[in-house]
């Protein structure tokens, strides 16, 4: 649905502007991001907010959207796939963050998710996918350096989160990096795609490779 | 006037667009678990 309105809303504007097949295949892949990223977020924050557990859910995107926006990373096939799983992590790891967990324990999974985020930014990020990928070395590094320097100052921000006790707040920001590093790797890539033939064969579609 | 200003408009907006598409193609990902299809004439500007 929201292709065809995509779809729909830039044909309107490429009449309107005479503008070539082209530039209108270009507005309907921006109203694409912008819809279905404006429904993603609208659903997030109403679910989040009616379960209870806005502020964790909302800490724990916070952390995901801007390694994962730099980062790369695995795609579902579809949008309502998406959907479906990205909001159910997203509420499932929100209340997970609402656990009763100690100073300490936040503290130290800080230090080693950040760790294991520098190791994962070396070795596969930016991720690539099936519809886009990044060849040149020197926007490969840059990058890298844009995830490592996003990975670094979410991580400071939850140090500082431990420091003046918004321990729920701090653990869902480290969830988020995690996920978002996860997804990044080869292990995030076989499991998204696990799930992505479960839905297939549930559905009676193709398997993915 | 009106015929002025609403082309204006639209042609802000259509920029508006071509920006988020360039920055989206530019970036390698999007938000969440999914992307759209990718532009031909984008494709290149990777």
């Amino acid at each position: 649905m929201v292709r065809q309105v995509s779809e729909s809303l830039a044909c309107l504007l490429g009449e309107e502007l005479s503008a070539d097949l082209d530039r209108i295949d270009v507005f309907r892949y921006a109203f694409e991001i912008i819809l279905g990223g404006t429904i993603k977020f609208i659903l997030t924050v109403l679910l989040s907010y009616v379960f209870g557990i806005f502020k964790t859910t909302m800490f724990f995107i916070i952390s995901y959207i801007p390694l994962r926006h730099f980062g790369g990373g695995v795609h579902l096939s579809t949008y309502y796939r998406c959907l479906t799983v990205g909001l159910t992590m997203f509420l499932l790891l929100g209340k997970l963050a609402m656990l009763q967990v100690g100073s300490k324990f936040v503290f130290w999974a800080i230090i080693i998710v950040f760790l294991l985020g520098v190791y994962i930014i070396i070795k596969w990020a930016p991720a690539r996918t099936a519809k886009k990928s990044i060849e040149s070395k020197g926007k490969i590094l840059n990058q890298k350096r844009k995830t490592f320097t996003i990975l670094t100052l979410i991580s400071i921000v939850n140090i500082t989160l431990v420091k003046f006790n918004f321990i729920n707040y701090a653990f869902a920001s480290v969830l988020g990096i995690l996920f978002s590093s996860f997804f990044i790797t080869p292990y995030g890539y076989r499991a998204m795609y696990a799930i992505d033939n479960i839905l297939n064969k549930l559905q009676g579609g193709i398997k993915n490779v | 006037m009106f015929k002025n200003f609403k082309l204006g408009l639209l042609t802000k907006v259509a920029s508006l667009l071509t920006l988020v598409a360039l920055t989206e193609v530019s970036t390698n990902s999007i938000w969440y678990l999914y992307e759209p299809e990718v532009p031909e004439s984008l494709k290149n500007k990777e």
